[in-house]
């Protein structure tokens, strides 16, 4: 309040804009960054029930193989990748970035706090990609702590194969989990005034994608209308706009990078996401899995891609016209 | 006001050009502010209205926070609403909110460096404002369990913790009891040494404390901008008010009540003096004083008061609505 004051401040401001490193490192994104991820986000008990959510699944597999057990598949990504991908990916991971991504603007707008961020130097365009860039942050460190620590345990219980693959499968399919519904969790909360309508639409998407739509798949790819000699799935292209299927069209797509194919394991698995068709043949009882590439895995990579810019794009806009106010 | 010059917008903290703010469109169009121009240099300036009249829709125009639909403002010559034009503003909304799971003193470090202040000399700079609040003692206290006073005291600290050139408060005194009220007056008249303030309020007594100009909104349109004793003044002329003391005020009521200059007469029951409006100033002037004189009584006093800012809020308020009535009609 002095002038002193005043004067000291004005001459560190000046120095501030003289050099640019001092300039990044009082930077108001970089502010608000750290109090977004350390302050609201990092917090130990919802880090620890997120780690907890995260581990949970794969860790009980391991622990259930019996001592001495010569385990079918040796491979770790044969034996956990189904339950990683789809447990731990399909399931907590999208639902702990939407409870903590949904209200990242949702609450300040809602709670008024929006109104005191907006009146400091700092544009809308910086303040939703600094909270984007935090959430990305907690999602990535809560992934590759959980990750690391079931690619470092699993080999202590059983003397698995194709750990480090096991690693990079699962680390690179997490990015595209992550980036795809961080993008929906962050779209609905610069949408959405109240944070409960923005948690709701993106775990709405999750049941939906992967709980309801996994029940009523299979008939669908079964049912035929009429006299249509292409099932319901097929013939009104439902694939466009089956979540599931383009998700893990790319984890196909990774394990054909990395692992060299689809192991039989995952085969039973990825039909239930429509990726495949089953065939059973009742003389010598065998099933034979048909591959359903409606879309390629690239195709379907880039469609989720596109969604996601798109979601953050449009909340980008609509956050920016947006009146704030009590 | 709009033919300022552009070179001279530098001189004004707050200068706007037709600012003009509708929300909805269709039926549901609703134009709270109807393109006003005003503009404030320094001091302290009361903008001042009722309820609804477009206080906070203007605030929030000038801060950035709501489009502007219509004409434009600059704030010392920045546009309003960019990143430069709230670099030297403070603000304090109307009911201000606060992250409550953070301390008093980690809020104002926090506001501190979104303005690019420097860690340890945003640490100190928050200290020495939480001292000035008398807030040093629940300094490390989570802001959830501060009283509604304290919350209002940390959002002024807030709003000063860059020390802005100009501090905008949307009314800072409300939903506060009485007593906070006046130590918030107090806090906003110390630190207007400081500072140039923009104040809304719709309780006038506060503005007639704080501000030396003032600006009247109603339904979202400028009808008074001047200075606060400007516009008493303007209101006891427009009114033609006079007051009047002698050794026998009932007496004299009673003798001057049928005169024809005289429109409306009454002993005000606090200074027992006599208050008369009339129609004609300098008939009034004349033949008053020879009155008194003839009828042997003494005149004691005889002046034009000076009306509060209240007076002049109602009068013009009212008289604004009658307009608009008339034009309904």
């Amino acid at each position: 309040m002095t002038s002193r004051n005043k004067e000291a401040i004005s001459l560190i401001n000046n120095d501030v804009e003289k050099s640019g490193l001092i300039r990044i490192s009082t930077s108001p994104s970089i502010m608000l960054f750290k109090k977004t991820l350390f302050k609201d986000m990092l917090k130990i008990p919802k880090l620890i029930v997120s780690f907890i959510l995260m581990i949970l699944g794969p860790l009980m597999a391991i622990l259930m193989i019996p001592s001495g057990f010569e385990l079918y598949y040796s491979s770790l990504n044969d034996y956990l990748g189904l339950i990683y991908s789809f447990y731990t990916y399909s399931i907590m991971f999208p639902i702990i970035l939407t409870v903590v991504g949904a209200p990242l603007i949702a609450e300040e707008l809602k709670s008024g706090t929006m109104l005191t961020l907006i009146s400091k130097p700092i544009s809308r365009g910086e303040i939703l990609i600094t909270k984007y860039l935090a959430l990305t942050c907690f999602g990535f460190l809560l992934n590759i702590s959980s990750l690391s620590l079931i690619t470092l345990i699993a080999p202590l219980k059983y003397a698995f194969e194709g750990v480090a693959e096991f690693f990079v499968i699962n680390l690179l399919f997490s990015l595209i989990v992550q980036l795809f519904f961080q993008s929906i969790a962050f779209g609905c909360s610069c949408f959405f005034k109240k944070t409960r309508n923005a948690i709701l639409i993106p775990l709405l998407i999750i049941i939906i994608t992967f709980f309801v739509l996994m029940t009523f798949r299979p008939l669908f790819m079964y049912m035929y209308l009429g006299d249509s000699e292409v099932p319901i799935y097929v013939q009104f292209q439902l694939y466009h706009f089956d979540l599931a299927y383009h998700l893990f069209n790319g984890y196909i797509g990774l394990l054909n990078i990395i692992s060299g194919g689809v192991s039989e394991s995952m085969l039973y698995f990825l039909y239930g996401f429509g990726l495949y068709t089953q065939e059973y043949d009742p003389y010598t009882w065998e099933i034979t899995f048909t591959r359903n590439d409606y879309y390629s895995p690239l195709g379907s990579l880039i469609l989720i891609l596109s969604i996601a810019i798109g979601l953050i794009l449009l909340g980008y806009f609509l956050f920016k016209k947006r009146d704030i106010s009590r | 006001m709009s033919s300022i010059p552009i070179d001279n917008l530098e001189d004004y903290y707050i200068w706007t050009n037709k600012l003009t703010k509708v929300y909805g469109t269709g039926q549901k169009k609703v134009v709270a502010v109807g393109g006003i121009d005003f503009s404030m240099q320094s001091g302290v300036h009361g903008f001042l209205g009722p309820n609804g009249a477009g206080k906070t829709s203007t605030i929030n125009m000038l801060i950035g926070a709501i489009s502007i639909t219509e004409g434009n403002a600059f704030l010392k010559g920045k546009k309003a609403g960019t990143k430069e034009a709230r670099k030297f503003i403070g603000f304090l909304p109307q009911d201000p909110a606060f992250y409550d799971k953070i301390s008093g003193l980690e809020y104002l470090i926090y506001l501190a460096r979104l303005n690019s202040i420097p860690k340890n000399m945003a640490e100190q700079k928050a200290l020495e404002l939480l001292k000035f609040f008398d807030l040093l003692q629940d300094k490390d206290r989570k802001i959830k369990t501060y009283s509604m006073g304290m919350k209002q005291k940390i959002g002024l600290a807030a709003g000063l913790i860059h020390d802005p050139e100009l501090l905008i408060l949307d009314e800072p005194t409300s939903n506060l009891d009485p007593l906070v009220r006046k130590k918030i007056i107090d806090y906003v008249r110390k630190i207007s040494k400081n500072m140039s303030i923009f104040v809304s309020s719709h309780v006038l007594s506060e503005v007639e404390q704080m501000c030396d100009k003032v600006t009247i909104i109603n339904k979202g349109k400028i009808v008074l901008t001047d200075s606060v004793q400007n516009a008493k003044k303007w209101f006891s002329k427009s009114t033609n008010l006079y007051v009047i003391d002698t050794n026998a005020n009932d007496t004299f009521l009673s003798l001057i009540k049928g005169l024809e200059i005289i429109t409306n007469s009454w002993i005000d029951e606090k200074d027992k003096k006599i208050y008369v409006n009339t129609n004609n100033v300098e008939k009034f002037q004349k033949e008053i004083p020879k009155l008194i004189i003839e009828k042997g009584l003494i005149l004691k006093s005889f002046y034009q008061p000076e009306s509060s800012l209240q007076d002049v809020f109602l009068d013009i308020i009212n008289k604004d609505e009658g307009k608009q009535n008339d034009f309904k009609e």
